[in-house]
């Protein structure tokens, strides 16, 4: 998630309460697997954005098996 | 049901709690068992419905438990109380964000006070309740109503044991009442222990349904003025009120597991030091004190080659939350636990005995000690570590 300034070792703070929209940077479970990734929805698809090149996106259909866990607020970064 | 009744309760119970709290963070452990352990890791405390259904009893010990546990591929969780207790106040702070009523009755269940309102769907609104919370928190929760508490219990259990409920269940002017009732077993009514179950069921009173048509004088002569409230309360009379202010506690634990072993007397000591100051921080926020301290400390529970593990509790000459009395106390303990040569991966300190304030007994043998002599420290402490942090200073 280095495109959205999430580097790894950062703190997230999410907030569950908030509903995820597109456009949110997300906690998601899928596959039973907490992971964090932009949520990204039109019309027609919805999809897990990585923000970093080398992860591709993750298409979200009706088989997957994905649930929102909370949406992130905001990254603490650490020196 | 009595047409003069204008409020109803509500009993929110989270289901199998301590247990949902460690899958909350392992989303990978839905739909598998779990169960979480006691302190020392010795009894089985809280399972998830998968691991109720192999058949596991809750308060099991744990050897006891080995084989279905290997057999099945449990996860087995020490306990976390400090995350129990933070998702705790997390559900109830959801509760009160909804309603104004709203007495915590243990760290898993809460009751309300709702208004009775005809054209107000009761059900409807207690099942978004359960979804805020859900959502917010992440904690799945049983809702049940009835007329008085005890039946609120009873309505939660229907909730709960009932999937096609949805985890919310309504007993006012339920025409199944008296049918539900007798499924409900007289020992598992709120209220009756053990003993008192054992003098209904040899008077032929097995079911909630048949305490109901008990004979109240004979209920009241053999289980007293308690008892005979709960049948009142099982007929719609409620008894129990709302209570807001939270009881005394009865204990107050603090305990880790290490992230790496500690093998030497120094780390451990530091360790429990600062278990105490939470726990003696906690004793002073709710303006109690507790007279035993326990200490325990343990090796993993399956390092079988070299296990050990050890609990002392010493009763203080006089209760006390003052963090360098009962600090010294820990030492003592720890010095006559402390075994050199073993890798401990967990320690805990709980504080027992719990009064209010000014409530405590003189020693015959202390000089005489008036509540305030360490009060002025213990609050500047306080005022301290809640500015800059806990730990600023023990």
């Amino acid at each position: 998630m280095t495109n959205a300034g999430i580097n790894n070792g950062d703190i997230l703070v999410v907030d569950r309460s908030i509903e995820a929209t597109s456009g949110k940077i997300i906690i998601a479970i899928v596959n039973g697997e907490l992971t964090v990734k932009r949520l990204v929805q039109n019309h027609t698809s919805c999809r897990l954005v990585a923000e970093n090149s080398d992860y591709p996106s993750l298409e979200i259909t009706e088989e997957t098996d994905f649930r929102v866990w909370g949406v992130v607020t905001s990254v603490i970064h650490q020196f | 049901m009595s047409p003069t009744i204008r409020k109803v309760f509500a009993l929110v119970d989270c289901n199998n709690f301590y247990a949902s709290c460690e899958r909350l963070f392992r989303p990978e452990l839905e739909g598998k068992p779990v169960v979480v352990l006691s302190n020392n890791d010795g009894c089985i405390v809280a399972r998830s419905n998968e691991a109720k259904a192999l058949g596991i009893p809750m308060g099991a010990p744990l050897f006891k438990m080995k084989y279905l546990i290997e057999k099945h591929g449990v996860h087995v969780f020490s306990s976390n109380y400090a995350l129990y207790g933070d998702l705790s106040h997390r559900v109830m702070e959801v509760l009160r964000q909804m309603e104004c009523n709203v007495e915590v009755y243990s760290i898993d269940e809460a009751f309300l006070s709702l208004p009775v309102n005809k054209v107000w769907n009761r059900l409807k609104y207690v099942a978004e309740l359960r979804e805020r919370v859900r959502m917010h928190v992440g904690i799945p929760v049983s809702i049940g109503i009835a007329t008085t508490k005890t039946l609120a219990k009873i309505a939660n259990r229907v909730a709960k044991k009932n999937p096609q409920h949805k985890g919310v269940f309504d007993l006012v002017g339920n025409s199944q009442m008296n049918q539900i009732l007798q499924g409900i077993d007289v020992g598992d009514v709120w209220g009756i222990g053990r003993r008192s179950a054992e003098k209904l069921i040899g008077r032929g009173i097995y079911t909630a349904y048949d305490l109901k048509r008990a004979d109240e004088t004979w209920i009241r002569k053999h289980l007293t003025v308690v008892g005979a409230r709960t049948l009142m309360e099982l007929n719609e009379v409620p008894c129990i009120s709302l209570e807001k202010a939270p009881p005394c506690p009865k204990s107050i634990v603090t305990s880790r597991t290490f992230g790496h072993p500690i093998t030497d007397i120094e780390n451990l000591r530091e360790a429990v030091i600062s278990f105490v100051s939470i726990a003696a921080e906690k004793l002073r926020k709710q303006g109690v004190e507790a007279d035993n301290l326990n200490l325990y400390i343990t090796t993993g529970p399956f390092d079988e080659q070299s296990y050990y593990s050890n609990n002392q509790t010493i009763t203080l000459s006089r209760p006390t939350a003052s963090t360098p009395d009962l600090i010294a106390t820990a030492m003592r303990c720890l010095k006559l636990i402390y075994r050199p040569g073993y890798r401990y991966r967990k320690a805990g300190v709980m504080l027992a005995g719990i009064v209010k304030q000014g409530y405590r007994q003189q020693d015959l043998f202390s000089p005489l000690i008036t509540a305030k002599e360490d009060q002025p420290l213990m609050a500047a402490l306080d005022k301290i570590n809640g500015k800059w942090g806990r730990h600023t200073i023990q």
